[in-house]
Order: structure tokens, then sequence, then C-alpha cells
């Protein structure tokens, strides 16, 4: 009797994944933080840390992650769902070591008027792997304010949309940062 | 060796830390509308005071008079209470700016929404029915701080006088305010009669006494 060779069964999306966590599956939280663990490491290490303290605030972002699932609405997508919660334990992390507010206050200009929404392709003349050069040369000497989203839209590969769910602003305060980032690192670049 | 997922995986089955429930978010969202929809009242609230406050001390209508009565308008605004509604504003965006519907907005529109949406409403609610009973209750039983609130009837801004017409003589007219207080309005009354919800513009010469230098007649107001 001829046997079907056996299919490799589908992966299951990151939602679907969580939509599991949600009904107690415990074990298949452990494919997310296998997913999700060298990605959110290395966010931190670009962004705010360099040493080992990242790895220990990324374990509190799984177990953050872990605590809230159910709320998150598994029709939206997973990855700024959980890079949102990595963003606010960092910055919350910052706040405590430096005692004072991260330099992106609520009161930002960026956030309170509207801005004309910059096309995703516009990338100032630079090409993307231009770009992530610059920027890993010049992490350290920009400004928390401009260096999240060029650290998101070029390494970690989200869209504007997700970007503004993961710092709760604005689509169109994205696409500002984004073009204001490139400015200053090419400004830091000449210099 | 342990990796990271195990050391995740098993802090969360050794029971050390636990999922909230779907309850603990609904309820939690369910406090944030609470909050957010007593906030939106308490601004409704000041906003309809700030007009009452404006059609009672006549600032509303001071308009009418030209530049000066621009001037009389301005200085009747109740600034204190306009940066209050603001500052509630401020809060009330921040209470909501957890749903993606608010932070994809610029805060201006979120505020210019808020605006129309208390405009309209201060429309549909008579800021006379609310704010008129209250200020009668507290200028006859005093209640600390809110009687302060109320206080602007005492001291019309830029002289403006707002009232209803008891009396009328060649020379002048006798006005009563919300509270029955009553002075004598010094100028020709032409165009009104008793009962008439007047405004006038002018300056006090002396008790209870009104050097008018214009006078409008309000229709359809109490």
């Amino acid at each position: 009797m001829n046997t079907m060779p056996e299919m490799p069964e589908p992966e299951r999306t990151d939602e679907e994944v969580a939509a599991l966590v949600q009904k107690g599956d415990i074990d298949s939280f452990r494919i997310l933080v296998e997913r999700y663990d060298a990605k959110l490491t290395r966010y931190a290490k670009r962004f705010f840390f360099h040493g080992d303290d990242g790895k220990d605030l990324v374990q509190e972002v799984f177990i953050k992650a872990y605590v809230n699932i159910k709320s998150f609405d598994t029709a939206r997508r997973f990855s700024p769902w959980i890079y949102r919660i990595a963003h606010n334990e960092f910055v919350n992390n910052i706040k405590k070591r430096q005692k004072e507010r991260d330099n992106v206050s609520i009161f930002d200009f960026d956030t309170l008027f509207p801005h004309l929404i910059a096309k995703e392709t516009a990338d100032d003349g630079f090409n993307k792997a231009e770009v992530k050069r610059m920027l890993e040369r010049s992490l350290d000497t920009l400004s928390e304010k401009y260096k999240e989203p060029l650290v998101l839209y070029y390494f970690e590969d989200m869209d504007y949309r997700e970007i503004a769910d993961i710092l709760h602003i604005p689509v169109s305060t994205v696409g500002v940062r984004l073009q204001r980032g490139r400015m200053m690192l090419k400004k830091i670049i000449k210099e | 060796m342990k990796n990271d997922s195990d050391e995740i995986i098993n802090t969360i089955k050794s029971g050390e830390t636990k999922m909230h429930s779907r309850a603990y978010f609904m309820a939690r969202a369910a406090l944030v509308l609470l909050a957010a929809v007593l906030l939106f009242l308490l601004i409704l609230f000041v906003a309809t005071f700030i007009v009452f406050a404006l059609q009672e001390n006549g600032g509303f209508f001071a308009t009418n008079f030209g530049p000066a009565g621009w001037g009389a308008f301005f200085a009747s605004l109740p600034w204190t209470l306009l940066l209050l509604s603001l500052a509630l504003v401020l809060i009330l965006w921040i209470v909501l700016r957890r749903y993606s519907v608010v932070y994809h907005q610029p805060f201006l529109y979120i505020l210019l929404l808020l605006i129309v949406m208390v405009s309209l409403s201060c429309v549909f609610i008579s800021a006379g029915s609310i704010h008129g009973g209250i200020y009668r209750y507290v200028s006859r039983n005093p209640i600390p701080v809110i009687s302060g609130v109320y206080e602007f009837e005492t001291a019309p801004a830029g002289g403006v006088y707002r009232g209803q017409v008891v009396t009328l003589s060649t020379s002048s007219f006798v006005l009563e305010n919300i509270l029955g207080q009553t002075s004598t309005v010094l100028v020709t009354p032409v165009g009104i009669d008793p009962g008439d919800y007047v405004i006038v513009f002018g300056h006090g010469v002396a008790t209870a006494t009104i050097q008018a230098s214009g006078v409008e007649t309000i229709v359809d107001y109490q």
C-alpha cells in the first residue's frame, strides 16, 4: 500500500500560538519566547543597554507578556504588542536608573499637532543598508526620541503603523521622527 | 544547561506568576471608561458654567457694543475656568491614550473633537437650568468654595449688567438681576418695556445706580 509522504505541519502564526496560551497552554508560550528572545535582546541592546541588564529585562518582558496575554487581541498582530511591553519595560528601567523622565514627554510637540504623512518609501535619498550602517555607528549619539523609531524601522522591520502602536504616537509622527532621525544621522556622520 | 525559555516556563509553571483573567482586563477597561465618562461630564459641567457665567455677567452679549464691548467680553471671560477645562481635557486625553483610536491622532484633533462635542452638548443642555438653581441656592445658603465660584454677578466685568426691566421713567428704568437685586439705570428708555430682559453697557455712578451708554434687549432669554 502506497503511503503519502508526511507533510510538515504548517507553522502556527504568533497570533495562533498566543490564542493557545490564552486557553492555558503554558508550553506554547515557549514558542513565543523562542521566537522573540533574540529579537527583543537585540532591541534592548541597540536601544538602551550594552551590558547584561538587557537580558534580565527581556525575561521580565516575557513574564509581563504572559501575565497580560489575555489582554492581547488575537485579531491584531502580536509583534507590536510584545514590543510595546518591551518599550514600557525599558523606558521604566531607564527612568528608575536616571531618576528622570525619558525625553519623549506627553507634551511632545510632535504628537500634539498634525503632520503631513511622510511616505514609507521616502528615505531622503538614503538606502536601507546605508542607514543601517550609519545607525550602527551612531546609536549612542542619537537622542532616544529618534533612535527608537529608526531601530524599529531599520532593524526590526516594522512598518509605520506598527511603530505607532509600539510608541503610542500618531502614524504621521513616526514619519516625522524617521525623517528627522535620518537627517541627524547624516549630520552626525558628516561631523 | 538551562536556556532562557526553560527559565521563563519554569517560573510560570511554579505558579510564581499568574495570568490575569479576561474579567480583570474587562474590569480595568470599564474603570477607564467610567473615569472618561465622569471626566467628560465634569468638562461639560464646567463648560455650561462658563456659558452661564457669560450670560449672567453679560459678557456673552457685550460684543454687541463695539470695540469697548469686545474688551468687556474678554475681561468677563472666566480664565481660571477655561484653564481648568483645558486641564481636564488633557487628563481625559491621558486617560484615553491607551486606545489606538486616540493615540493615532494628534492631540489637536482630539482637542477639536472634544470642543465640538462639548459645544454641541451645550446647545442641547440649558446652562441656565443647571446652574441658575445652584446659583440662587448658594446665594442664599453660602457653601464654601462653590459660593466663591458663583460670585461673578457681584462684580460684573467691564461694566456689563444683565437683568429684567421692572419699571420705566422718562430718563431711567429699574433693572432687577437674577438674585432679585435692583439698580437704577440712567438712560432714556427707548424701545424697552417692563418685563423685557436687557443687557446694559455702562458704569456704576453711585450705589445701585448705573450710567448706561447702551442698552440691548435680549429676546427669549431667562
